[in-house]
């Protein structure tokens, strides 16, 4: 029960920040999918970074509870998949298909980036932070 | 204030409907492949396609903006996720399950597309 409050908070507020996110940026004169573009490969990062400092087989960061409501709620109300197919749904009914292919092409391609840099950062700050930490004291 | 708290419920909700199904459906079909975000993402995207086709029917009504956040931008958002689809794609991938990843990619990104367009499709016969 408990978890399902951590994801419904993390989830609402997830959402909101995409909401703001493409809020702000429906008036700029960008590529128009570009801020769901941004939003989608944020959240991979993220998502990936918190995967791997709460993975219950390697080093712990973060609890079961943090993992939960960071991943399931904030990530997973943060990204969109329908918003993406509602894009390349209307790039497709306005003919413009070039739009279709870069939003499907980039989205997939920048995501799985995203995912793999998001692990990455996440394996070597902790060390990083340690180094730091001694140069400070030193 | 009224957009703030509609995308926020909206948000909470869609996110308790997917943990509630993803699970559900990990539990009955394995987790050999990411079935359970495969099918939160195809309902968001049918219900997306329905309610996108009945917003455009409004026009510019308080109607259309309140279905907007509440369930677009709330409820379908919420429900469908990019970050988890991705992760148990590097995940297959990481796997060297090269098949079943590419495959992960297509079948979301077809499915979802033809979800909007049967949604879409399905606007059409709902009276306003």
């Amino acid at each position: 029960m408990r978890r399902y409050a951590l994801v419904a908070i993390g989830g609402g507020f997830g959402s909101l920040l995409r909401f703001a996110i493409a809020q702000w940026m429906a008036p700029m004169p960008v590529w128009s999918p570009l801020s769901i573009l941004l939003i989608n490969v944020s959240g991979c990062f993220l998502i990936a970074f918190l995967n791997f400092v709460s993975d219950p087989a390697g080093e712990i960061y973060l609890g079961p509870n943090s993992r939960v409501f960071l991943m399931v709620g904030v990530c997973g109300g943060y990204t969109t998949f329908s918003t993406f197919s509602l894009i390349s749904f209307n790039a497709l009914r306005h003919n413009t298909v070039l739009d279709l292919w870069l939003n499907i092409g980039l989205s997939h391609l920048l995501c799985l980036l995203a995912i793999w840099i998001g692990a990455l950062v996440a394996s070597v700050l902790p060390r990083a932070v340690a180094i730091f930490a001694r140069w400070l004291r030193s | 204030m009224l957009a703030t708290i509609l995308v926020f419920i909206g948000g909470a909700l869609g996110s308790i409907w997917r943990f509630w199904w993803s699970g559900w459906v990990a539990e009955r079909f394995g987790e050999t492949f990411p079935f359970g975000t495969l099918v939160v993402n195809v309902v968001a995207s049918a219900l997306l396609g329905l309610v996108s086709g009945l917003i455009l029917r409004l026009g510019a009504t308080d109607t259309a903006a309140a279905l907007q956040q509440f369930i677009s931008v709330g409820v379908c958002g919420g429900l469908s996720t990019f970050s988890s689809f991705s992760l148990q794609t590097w995940n297959l991938l990481m796997e060297r399950r090269w098949l079943a990843a590419i495959a992960n990619i297509i079948v979301s990104t077809a499915v979802c597309l033809a979800s909007i367009a049967l949604g879409w499709q399905a606007s059409v016969s709902v009276h306003l």
